[in-house]
């Protein structure tokens, strides 16, 4: 079965890592939203364009967002691969998201 | 009278061969010059992201995280913007030489005032590698389609 997350309904703004940095953390996210997904569906579409305009990512938030699944949640790599769908119009946004999961003790 | 007939239909295809390399050559140097102007543009926001960057880790009050991030996460977009425009023109710039950028601006910067100097260091000179390696490509691109002039 097949989940799509929407990142706009968590937070048209999301910002910062943890909760010390706001309601609408990476962390926040992660843990709420993506974890929950990630273990109840088979393939999981995450939606990054749902966002105030003019809104741009911030590499924390990307880091911990999607690097945390391998660094915190201890998922494996290749079954994120197969699960993960990073949905967004900006492919350098998709391609740094993808580059936290495969490598995310590089960035620390 | 067919000499005269004929001198003129020549003369005529003379002027407007002339005239269209005129006009073709004008509409090369304009679109040149437009294309430039966006570089020009793209430049001075690097410039600022620059300024920004350095000020950024060297904040020493939390409180301003959230307002440097908004001001340089904007200038991002002003730059993506601009690389979108570039591209429409012909001028071909991956969006991924933003990546490099705002991972110098915005990742880890809520841990600033924990850095070391060395860290600060790193950080500040990772913004300076970033942004002139930023000036770089785009400058690249807009040769490859806009060769220097003569």
């Amino acid at each position: 079965m097949k989940k799509t997350v929407d990142i706009g309904d968590f937070s048209k703004i999301p910002f910062g890592r943890t909760p010390e940095d706001g309601k609408y953390c990476a962390q926040n996210f992660r843990k709420k939203i993506l974890v929950p997904a990630l273990n109840e569906y088979d393939e999981v579409e995450v939606l990054l364009d749902n966002v105030e305009a003019d809104y741009e990512y911030g590499s924390s938030f990307l880091h911990e967002a999607f690097g945390g699944l391998v660094q915190h949640e201890k998922f494996e790599v290749d079954v994120l691969d197969k699960k993960l769908r990073i949905v967004t119009s900006y492919e350098d946004i998709k391609a740094e998201s993808w580059d936290y999961i495969h490598a995310p003790d590089k960035y620390q | 009278m067919t000499l005269q007939i004929i001198l003129a239909a020549v003369s005529i295809g003379v002027v407007f061969a002339g005239w269209r390399v005129i006009y073709k050559n004008a509409q090369k140097i304009a679109t040149r010059n437009e294309s430039f102007s966006l570089i020009r543009d793209a430049n001075e926001t690097l410039d600022r992201l620059r300024l920004e960057g350095v000020a950024l880790w060297r904040m020493t009050d939390k409180d301003e995280i959230n307002f440097y991030t908004k001001i340089t996460t904007n200038d991002i977009r002003i730059l993506r913007n601009t690389i979108t425009k570039l591209n429409g023109r012909n001028v071909h710039i991956d969006s991924k030489v933003l990546t490099p950028l705002r991972r110098a601006l915005t990742l880890n910067n809520t841990k600033v005032v924990d850095q070391s100097i060395e860290g600060m260091s790193e950080n500040i000179s990772a913004v300076y590698k970033a942004t002139e390696r930023f000036k770089a490509v785009i400058l690249s691109s807009f040769e490859k389609n806009h060769p220097p002039l003569p």
